[in-house]
């Protein structure tokens, strides 16, 4: 008989736990961005306008599967960072958490941006698995969501392929590269977009320290651009100007038909660079590699 | 009341249906998986409350949380915040309550009401209606399961490669065919990630939908920790069975009818018992009965007194 009062006085006890470990009270539901770790913050990196393809990567401190996706999307994070994707890491714990967030960040080595205390929510989508993932393009519209763990194989193409597409639309701008001629005059040259069939370029021409640029038929200087491919055809193909003072640049933007990974552009300089003391005439070839 | 409970137990099948369909009920969830051919699941407000029975939360109709895999998730946050020095979520408290509760008040009956993958082994074994003993070796793999997958393993590994839901990960079969095995089928992008532990599950599951061909419930006999758990409260139970030796004729119907192997006539609220209450159905003299605690009635009725002369 006592041990059925006993088993009474359990079930009782065990009632009320099912009560109180409901009232699982989240204080505030306030987006706190975790700055101090990454050194910016995720609005920081939307607005820079380097990333063309951000994935967000829902996540919470219980989820067991989430810690080895999230170990696996900090690789792919580095490897993908130049190619215009940027991820996200969106911790659903309250901001009470925060320890054991920045703990776990730690342990497991992230350093791409994390915010915490989310609304497991995004953007009316519910989510109540975790990991929850979702790929947003440069508008910050949602183009792919996945539900549950994957494999880091399977992000690794996905990205791959946003990556590529990025490529070939050309929405993503590549570093410029700089050509010198000692001591007269800078070009720098930068693909503004690169298509399968048609590519923007772009060139500065700036003179160094005290010249100042003519041409040969004063006052208009000119490139010419050409190339040995005859599949390829420059508009315009030859870009003058008449000439350029000292401290200022002059810019010219070209359309490339044709391109191909292995193109390659000479641009022939038809310049007088001129200082206080003497003026030289410039015959270069430069060669454009794209 | 018996005829009653003879009734009940009757249309238990039926009552099992619908308690399968209470529990995965979330049947826009499934034709968003088909229609999207993209792995998804429920996503009902629901989900943060326990089912009565093994129902993995993955299945994509599933509106309830399995309170098996709640428990490992639980123990893996204990585990992580022990080891991050941080205050523990007593959230996770819930789970032991809801466990409590119901085998608090009644055992192990929701295996053999509810529990959803308990109502498949039923109706697979209906083909053959044979159920042979198994052993008692495999028998006590449900203690492995339980100590091991359950409770050991996800409160003392913290590696991100291992981290996780042991059992459901490694062994359990009710997930592998309810969300693991419908995902794969819709999802190109999640059969890439599949592995060897799939290929495991797979095979395990295969081997256990076979078994329930031959031996009635055996998965709740070898591997379920959820049965396990609630199998500790049979003897304790505000409900629990007796049976009248005086009103027994010792016919041994009872112990043929039971899915489990239970000795019915020696011993009533074995762990093993899932209160399916087929014995009672069966009984030609009605000498088992169950009661209630402190309602010093017995179903059926007549046997109180001899109650009164056992004290």
């Amino acid at each position: 008989m006592k041990r059925r009062v006993l088993t009474v006085m359990i079930t009782v006890i065990m009632a009320v736990f099912v009560v109180t470990g409901c009232k699982n009270d989240k204080t505030d539901d306030i987006t706190v961005t975790m700055e101090n770790y990454t050194g910016r913050s995720v609005d920081e990196y939307y607005e820079s306008g380097e990333y063309q393809v951000i994935l967000v990567n829902f996540w919470a401190t219980f989820c067991a599967p989430c810690k080895k996706e999230m170990v696996d999307l900090e690789e792919l994070s580095v490897k993908y960072k130049d190619r215009g994707v940027l991820v996200i890491g969106a911790c659903t714990d309250p901001a009470e958490n925060s320890g054991l967030i920045e703990k776990l960040l730690i342990n497991l080595g992230v350093t791409y941006p994390t915010v915490y205390g989310l609304d497991s929510n995004f953007r009316g989508d519910e989510i109540t698995g975790f990991p929850t993932t979702f790929i947003l393009d440069s508008s910050l519209n949602i183009i792919e969501r996945i539900d549950g763990k994957r494999e880091k194989e399977y992000f690794d193409s996905i990205l791959d392929n946003y990556a590529a597409s990025l490529e070939n639309s050309g929405q993503l701008h590549a570093d410029p590269k700089l050509i010198m001629i000692d001591p007269y005059l800078t070009m720098e040259y930068r693909l503004l977009a690169r298509g399968k069939d048609s590519s923007e370029l772009e060139i500065t021409v700036s003179p160094m320290d005290d010249y100042y640029l003519n041409g040969e038929g004063y006052p208009d200087l000119s490139i010419s651009l050409s190339s040995e491919d005859t599949a390829i055809t420059i508009t315009p193909s030859i870009l003058n100007c008449s000439g350029i003072k000292t401290g200022e640049s002059e810019s010219w933007q070209v359309a490339i038909d044709g391109i191909t990974d292995t193109s390659e552009i000479s641009a022939k300089l038809a310049i007088i660079a001129c200082s206080k003391e003497s003026c030289n005439m410039l015959n270069n070839t430069v060669p454009i590699t794209l | 009341v018996i005829g009653l409970i003879k009734k009940l137990v009757q249309f238990k099948l039926f009552i099992q249906l619908l308690a399968a369909a209470a529990i995965n009920f979330d049947l826009a969830a499934v034709s968003r998986l088909i229609t999207s051919g993209k792995a998804t699941i429920s996503s009902l407000p629901t989900k943060a409350f326990c089912a009565g029975g093994l129902n993995c939360y993955s299945c994509p109709a599933a509106g309830w949380a399995c309170p098996v895999g709640s428990l490992q998730f639980w123990f893996n946050d204990i585990n992580e915040r022990i080891r991050f020095n941080q205050p523990l979520n007593l959230a996770g408290l819930y789970i032991i309550g809801f466990l409590s509760l119901i085998g608090g008040l009644a055992g192990r009956i929701c295996c053999g009401w509810v529990c959803p993958f308990g109502f498949l082994q039923d109706l697979i074994n209906k083909i053959t209606r044979r159920n042979f003993r198994i052993p008692s070796v495999f028998r006590s793999v449900r203690y492995i399961s339980l100590f091991l997958f359950v409770l050991l393993l996800p409160l003392v590994i913290w590696d991100f490669r291992f981290v996780g839901p042991w059992f459901c990960k490694y062994l359990c079969p009710s997930g592998t065919l309810t969300a693991g095995l419908p995902l794969l089928v819709v999802d190109e992008g999640l059969r890439a990630s599949a592995s060897w532990i799939t290929v495991f599950k797979m095979s395990l599951m295969s081997l256990f939908l076979v078994s329930f061909l031959f031996s009635r419930r055996s998965f709740c006999k070898t591997l379920c920790p959820l049965g396990t758990i609630w199998g500790f409260f049979n003897r304790f139970s505000l409900f629990t069975l007796k049976i009248d030796q005086e009103t027994c004729i010792n016919c041994g119907k009872c112990e043929r009818t039971c899915s489990m192997h239970i000795p019915v006539r020696n011993e009533q609220n074995d762990n093993r018992c899932i209160r399916c209450l087929e014995c009672l159905k069966n009984c030609p003299v009605n000498a088992i009965s169950f009661k209630i605690h402190k309602s010093e009635k017995f179903f059926p009725a007549g046997v109180e007194s001899k109650q009164g002369e056992n004290k």
